[in-house]
């Protein structure tokens, strides 16, 4: 029983973390139909970021609060300066952002050299819960809090505010928003940082479990954007469900079927868009 | 006319000239120059080394520190027997397709001497094939541990510096048994390597009256390892044989911790990982109470070790790791084989690795054993301590002149 729970919660932590990231992804794609690969080096930019800080003896969470922000310039710069001018032209866009995963990725080489590196876990939450004859680390259990709390924030933002109403139009018909006098531009904008800022703040949060080192973008890439596909493309609920599938999934099957684990999550996305196309939340195209 | 003659030229030049840089720029030539002007009147050849390593890429960790080992020793030695020393680099990325052709081009191109090189296994056996059929220059094998090079495919022309899966994982079963506990579980990571650990180690914990209760293997790239750490606290072991190289390794090793397993069972290490100056570097009081099995930690008090240590902090301003170490004794295995041949003939320098040769190196005296090509050398096993907010290491074991088995010996493979 003891490894039960200890799994599905290990199953849960991962699952936020990809949350955090797929989330952004999702929301991006569904506004502005960005494929944003770069997704993936917002996150580990964010560790990174957050690591320099907290070695040179910074608290956790103010480095967490700095390097959210440093992303979030990032993406300003970024997406101002280079993904704006390819609005509507999918394929510059998906060249263009995968270029840039390399780009950053070599910065990050570059400041930080190949080493595995990681985030001491803030000594607050150092420290572990038994659960019988197991224990689990209480650090564990404060990531999927915040990543239940993004998702409620989420919600909350999205049905109940104003900004959230706009952007669900949006997603429906973009150009109809802008006929109605929203400037597209900023609603564009302020949607691609905030997306930017929660894969910044997985990025960091991941930074005592997964660590991080170059090419971890494209390990968390590729399962987000298997989640992306299961929950549906532009709907951060999907993302959420899809998180805590795949999260599960992994943690369950490395135990289970271990020969089988790595291709676990591939034969799931390819179960769920055999019976749901457009993924579990996602919207048929009129 | 004249006119696109002329462009025809200019470009043709311009071609002629990136070819030139291509061809010259693949080479990284850092002759080392002799201190004395007078040599140059000496009849003496020089000594080309050539050196294949994984400079860039997966395995750029491994490549890098053997290149700054060779770099050190012949920056101390700059002649070997009167000769200038010559070192030639190039770097194969961690393919072994890139070492073949690096290979031809070191020793057609460049008349390289002898060989060096062998980053990664599966490289090590790519060269050694070649090396084997060409029978010209013989090949010093720097870091592949793979077994097989001992046995079925030793060749005259091929010497491993460094060490054998065997030789870490059967000392590895061995103390686990004596010295841990007779109930263990193995975490792995499931690759080549891996695998031959896992063969070589059962049989020797299994003499020792061990018993394995569970083999779990973790995919390479593995992130989240909390599920594997379930399975172990579930067989409730009394020690954890762990051979995961690299970052997965790290990321194990502090998730071990913080899942509280360091304190219940006996972390031992099978892939110098512990004390790899980057785990400590990346994960700090998580190697504390873990056990490791290694042919070389740079607290080893010994003379030799004191002034390469010494040296080396002084050249790149870090700690020395296993190999940097094999980069270094590979550089005085070298030297030691040229003198005694007094020719740089290949089939004279085998002869002299025929006989045996025995080295000071900084892991104590080692002899390169003839039968297996490989070292025969101690294996240690060190401690990690925290000591004033300093990790260290200390020494617990010492198992001396370990020597692979002469012939296959036919363990059943996991």
């Amino acid at each position: 029983m003891d490894l039960f729970i200890v799994n599905t919660l290990s199953g849960l932590t991962y699952g936020m973390l990809l949350f955090l990231m797929a989330s952004g992804l999702s929301i991006v794609f569904g506004l502005m139909r960005i494929i944003n690969l770069a997704h993936g080096s917002f996150f580990l930019f964010g560790s990174y970021v957050a690591y320099a800080m907290i070695s040179r003896g910074m608290n956790f969470w103010l480095a967490l609060l700095l390097s959210t922000i440093c992303v979030t310039v990032l993406a300003l710069l970024l997406e101002k300066f280079l993904i704006s001018r390819f609005h509507g032209n999918e394929a510059s866009q998906v060249l263009l952002t995968l270029g840039l995963i390399f780009v950053i990725g070599d910065i990050t080489l570059w400041i930080w050299g190949g080493d595995f590196l990681s985030i001491p876990v803030p000594s607050i939450l150092d420290f572990s819960f038994a659960i019988s004859e197991s224990s689990f680390p209480i650090y564990r259990l404060f990531v999927i809090a915040i990543g239940i709390i993004c998702a409620v924030l989420l919600w909350y933002f999205e049905t109940k505010t104003k900004v959230g109403m706009i952007i669900r139009a949006g997603v429906d018909d973009m150009e109809m928003v802008g006929a109605l006098g929203f400037n597209i531009k900023l609603i564009f904008s302020a949607v691609f940082l905030f997306g930017a800022a929660l894969a910044a703040i997985g990025g960091v949060l991941s930074g005592p479990i997964l660590g991080m080192y170059p090419k971890m973008e494209f390990e968390i890439l590729v399962n987000s954007l298997v989640i992306v596909l299961i929950g549906g493309l532009g709907s951060w609920k999907g993302a959420f469900i899809g998180a805590i599938l795949i999260g599960i999934i992994d943690s369950f099957g490395k135990i289970y079927l271990p020969d089988v684990s790595v291709l676990l999550i591939f034969v799931v996305m390819v179960i769920v868009l055999m019976f749901k196309p457009t993924g579990l939340f996602g919207r048929v195209e009129s | 006319m004249k006119k696109t003659v002329v462009k025809f030229f200019q470009i043709l030049a311009v071609f002629s000239l990136l070819f030139l840089a291509a061809c010259s720029g693949s080479a990284i030539d850092s002759s080392s120059s002799s201190g004395n002007k007078e040599e140059e009147g000496d009849s003496k050849d020089p000594v080309k080394l050539g050196f294949i390593l994984s400079l860039t890429g997966n395995f750029a960790s491994m490549g890098t520190p053997v290149k700054e080992g060779i770099e050190l020793f012949f920056e101390e030695n700059p002649e070997i027997d009167g000769r200038k020393v010559e070192l030639i680099f190039e770097d194969d990325a961690g393919d072994p397709q890139a070492a073949l052709r690096k290979y031809e081009q070191l020793t057609l191109n460049q008349g390289v001497n002898i060989v060096g090189g062998g980053t990664v296994g599966s490289i090590a056996l790519a060269l050694r094939d070649k090396v084997d059929a060409d029978k010209k220059v013989p090949l010093i094998n720097v870091v592949g541990s793979t077994d097989v090079m001992s046995w079925e495919k030793k060749s005259d022309y091929v010497w491993r510096t460094s060490f054998s899966a065997w030789q870490y994982a059967s000392i590895s079963g061995k103390f686990t048994a004596e010295g841990v506990g007779k109930n263990a579980v193995i975490i792995a990571s499931d690759y080549v390597a891996g695998h031959e650990i896992v063969t070589d180690f059962i049989p020797s914990f299994e003499e020792g009256g061990g018993k394995v209760s569970d083999i779990v293997w973790a995919p390479l790239g593995t992130s989240d390892f909390s599920s594997y750490l379930t399975q172990i606290d579930k067989a409730n072991p009394e020690a954890v044989f762990m051979f995961i190289p690299g970052a997965d390794g790290s990321r194990f090793i502090q998730q071990y911790q913080s899942f509280g397993l360091q304190d219940k069972y006996t972390l031992v290490e099978g892939g110098s990982l512990l004390n790899a100056p980057f785990n400590i570097k990346a994960v700090g009081n998580a190697v504390v109470g873990g056990k490791m099995i290694t042919n070389y930690f740079p607290e080893l008090e010994n003379e030799v070790n004191e002034k390469f240590v010494k040296a080396y902090q002084a050249k790149f301003n870090k700690i020395p790791d296993n190999y940097v170490v094999n980069g270094y004794d590979t550089g005085k295995l070298i030297s030691q084989v040229v003198k005694e041949a007094g020719s740089l003939d290949g089939e004279k320098l085998v002869s002299v690795l025929k006989k045996g040769v025995t080295i000071d190196s900084p892991r104590g005296p080692i002899e390169m054993d003839p039968v297996t090509h490989t070292l025969i050398q101690n294996m240690y096993v060190i401690e990690g301590k925290e000591m004033n907010g300093e990790i260290t290491f200390e020494l617990i074991k010492t198992y001396e002149n370990i020597e692979m088995p002469k012939e296959n010996v036919g363990y059943k493979k996991y």
